[in-house]
């Protein structure tokens, strides 16, 4: 027997009812080769509850998880809320880091993209590398929606999707793509978190 | 100051410089004599050597009982001029004794184990401690000249049954071209810092704080990130520092800039780690390609049952080498019967250290009558012991687990918790001095391992949570205000941890009244007598018993992230053993070979030769 908190082994004279109280263990009951369940057949060993969802699943990597606490990457910016939901609340439950990717929606948050004007050069659309498609109307009505809070906060429409990602609560760090520099600069003022 | 004040002064120092600059060839500053640990001294054997004197040293215990960290087993003397010092683990200090004679010189205490020889450098004697300061102090007379704080915080631990640094140091240091190398943090998560200061000044000249965060594959397929660990004697080997790790192969650092050369998490094809590395001279081919020799004692794992080693030397540790005579540590020497720890040469004799802790010198001529200096016993006597103490440790009712002093007097309750009860002691107090004195009554066998004392306010000092089942004081006014007594409350262990303090009727009420304006959680209060006593009932919000089964644990408490709250390695239970239990603060677990029956075919005569094949490294490499 020993001391969780201390990790002292306790004398024989020490916790006699808690000894008592013990079944004995068979010591003829076999025991598993390694450390995973009786008579287990898969690879995995055992179940725990995701921090994530709450749900049982099975252990697959039991030593993978948990210990440094870990960080999560998901898609999540002011046009793409998903993970607010559950997933960064989850995450900052469990002591596990948020950096979402996407967060200026490769350039659809940039103030660059307007209803009715071609679309601009150099930009993931019009390369049609397959990161981004033309807009649809629909997104042009949310990008409008987003540009009149942009300019509301005085701040341009990168900064201030920046800058709200980094407000909504749960997050660690923002990963942000740019092509060139002086995006960095420009986006800079939009790190100023309110917290 | 006086003139003749002065000039004395004056003279003293010009007397320290000339001592610093013998840094004779005949010395042993460091561990294995030099920045290489080879071992190796131009001081020829003794021919026939005559005990000058003994002194009996109280006998160490080691931080782990693995036998590749075996790097505070014993005694490991070294010696500038005509001063001997030695470094303590169990009573957290570095002593110096003069060679002729054996008289104690001074000795110095630190705020935790020091597990590593000190280096003796031009006057200065450089060591660290298992509370995460370098320490230099001035070998004539022990006082500090520098120290080094090399961690982030003063954040405590548990560590092998000691109250320590989340960082101790256990990097061993080596001094070299005017610096000194050490590594602090065993815990690659909680941060490792690897530096280099100015062994003159203290400062600092560079740190590698980026080798606990190395992300890869570790045993079973699992990827996961891990790190060094240092623990052990760093070496230097020409621009190379090599910093040996406990489970890994050692690191290779760039000794100018700190940047890392090499280092690998510890895998099946590689030599397992341990706390031995050396430059051994004797293998040409070895120094040629500029590596470090390991040893075959040391760096070897068993897994499976079967003991894996790599490219290693046999038993290089346990020998060393005079003006090119090898002297073997399991020789026989002298007169002398008990097991041999070590033996060094300098100044003209031959220190040998037994693994109960004597200290031998002996000498080319013989002496009439070699003096002994035994271990001076306590002075205490039961008067110590008064009532008024007695009916403390009578109404907090505990007799095991750990105990917490904030705020000391004379001393007289620690007494009497040592004589009454089997509780290990915590004294904290601001009071340097009073600390110094209360150090020395109780270093005759109780400091370390029944009492130890730390300096500074409950704040500074940084106990860890959970730790004590009894929180008391010897000055009362201590716990005047509610934070106090809510801050002491969090380190109380759960399942029963209890403030036991003395009050007046009047006192007693005003902390009702405080802890009444507080949240009180699971803690209740109650009136014995004249003591008021606070109990810290049940587990932590949130903390489930777990009773086995391979079920889910339901425990909504432990969350990453995780830190360090204790680590031993005193229970081994974790691989072929009915799964652990834990009810109500209580692990239940079982030992590897809990029943015979785990073994196939001829199960007794399996054990016995396991058995014996542990006991028979453990002879050649630990103390018995």
């Amino acid at each position: 027997m020993s001391d969780i908190y201390t990790g002292r082994v306790l004398g024989k004279h020490e916790a006699t009812k808690v000894r008592q109280q013990l079944e004995k263990p068979d010591p003829k009951a076999l025991e598993p080769s390694q450390y995973r369940p009786p008579k287990q057949r898969s690879l995995s060993a055992g179940e725990r509850i995701n921090p994530l969802t709450g749900q049982p699943e099975l252990r697959t990597f039991p030593k993978s998880y948990g210990c440094d606490g870990g960080l999560s990457q998901p898609q999540f910016s002011w046009l793409s809320r998903d993970a607010a939901e559950q997933h960064i609340p989850a995450c900052a439950e469990a002591g596990i880091a948020v950096t979402p990717y996407r967060v200026l929606e490769s350039g659809l948050l940039t103030g660059k993209y307007r209803r009715g004007q071609p679309l601009p050069e150099d930009s993931r659309a019009d390369d049609e590398c397959g990161w981004l498609s033309e807009p649809d109307e629909a997104i042009y009505d949310s990008i409008e929606a987003f540009n009149a809070e942009a300019d509301a906060s005085g701040l341009t429409a990168g900064q201030y999707a920046l800058k709200w990602a980094l407000d909504q609560p749960g997050l660690t760090a923002c990963v942000v793509g740019v092509k060139r520099i002086d995006q960095i600069a420009a986006l800079m003022p939009g790190c100023e978190s309110s917290d | 100051m006086s003139k003749n004040n002065s000039l004395t002064v004056l003279i003293t120092i010009g007397l320290m410089a000339a001592t610093s600059m013998l840094a004779r060839g005949d010395d042993w500053p460091m561990w294995r004599h030099d920045a290489g640990r080879t071992g190796i001294s131009n001081q020829p054997k003794l021919a026939t050597p005559h005990l000058q004197w003994t002194r009996q040293l109280l006998p160490l215990t080691s931080a782990f009982r693995n036998p590749r960290l075996q790097f505070d087993a014993g005694y490991e003397p070294v010696v500038m001029g005509t001063t001997l010092v030695v470094a303590s683990s169990r009573n957290d200090s570095v002593t110096a004794y003069s060679t002729e004679t054996g008289e104690e010189l001074w000795r110095f205490y630190s705020e935790g184990p020091v597990r590593f020889a000190p280096v003796l450098w031009k006057g200065r004697v450089i060591f660290g401690s298992d509370d995460g300061q370098l320490y230099c102090v001035a070998l004539d007379d022990g006082t500090l000249l520098w120290e080094f704080q090399a961690v982030p915080r003063s954040r405590k631990v548990l560590g092998n049954r000691r109250v320590i640094s989340v960082w101790p140091i256990r990097g061993g240091p080596v001094v070299a071209d005017n610096r000194v190398y050490f590594a602090a943090g065993v815990w690659p998560f909680e941060g490792v810092f690897i530096y280099a200061l100015d062994a003159t000044t203290g400062k600092k000249i560079w740190l590698n704080d980026r080798l606990g965060f190395v992300y890869g594959d570790h045993p079973h397929n699992a990827k996961a990130f891990g790190g060094l660990t240092p623990q052990g004697y760093l070496v230097v080997n020409g621009d190379e520092l090599i910093v040996p790790c406990s489970a890994a192969y050692p690191a290779k650092l760039d000794r100018r800039t700190g940047e890392t050369i090499e280092f690998s998490l510890p895998r099946q094809t590689r030599t397992p780690g341990g706390y031995f590395a050396a430059l051994d001279p004797t293998d040409k081919r070895d120094l040629r390609r500029g590596k470090v020799t390991l040893d075959q004692l040391i760096n070897r794992e068993e897994h499976e049952d079967r003991w894996r080693t790599g490219a290693t030397e046999d038993g290089l540790s346990r020998r060393i080498t005079l003006a090119g005579t090898k002297v073997n540590f399991d020789d026989r020497f002298a007169e002398l019967t008990s097991p041999i720890h070590c033996i060094i040469a300098a100044a003209g004799k031959t220190f040998v250290v037994t693994r109960g802790g004597d200290l031998h010198c002996y000498g080319p001529s013989p002496r009439s009558t070699p003096k002994v200096h035994v271990v001076q016993p306590s002075t205490a006597s039961r008067s110590a012991e008064s009532s008024s103490n007695t009916g403390l440790v009578q109404a907090a009712g505990m007799q095991d687990g750990f105990a917490l002093v904030y705020g000391l007097a004379e001393g007289d309750l620690l007494e009497t918790l040592i004589r009454q009860t089997r509780l290990h002691i915590i004294g904290v107090d601001p009071d340097r001095a009073k600390i110094a004195k209360l150090r020395r009554r109780f270093d005759h066998g109780d400091y370390g391992t029944r009492v130890a004392l730390l300096t500074g306010n409950a704040k500074q000092v940084e106990i860890p949570p959970y730790l004590a089942s009894l929180t008391t004081t010897e000055t009362p006014g201590r716990f005047k205000d509610l934070d106090s007594i809510l801050d002491a409350a969090e380190l109380l262990r759960p399942f029963g941890g209890t403030i036991c303090l003395p009050t007046d009727d009047a006192t007693h009420r005003s902390i009702q009244a405080l802890l009444k304006k507080g949240s009180m959680g699971s803690f209740s209060l109650e009136r014995l007598g004249r003591f008021t006593i606070v109990r810290r009932s049940g587990g932590l919000p949130g903390a489930t018993n777990y009773t086995g089964g391979w079920q889910p644990s339901l425990d909504t408490r432990v969350r990453a992230p995780l830190g360090v709250l204790w680590f031993d390695d005193g229970l081994g239970h974790f691989k072929r053993s009915p799964q652990p239990k834990f009810i109500d603060g209580l692990m239940i677990s079982y030992p590897k070979n809990w029943h015979l029956e785990r073994f196939k075919g001829n199960n007794e005569s399996r054990l016995s030769a396991v058995g014996c094949g542990i006991e028979r490294h453990l002879h050649r490499s630990r103390p018995r």
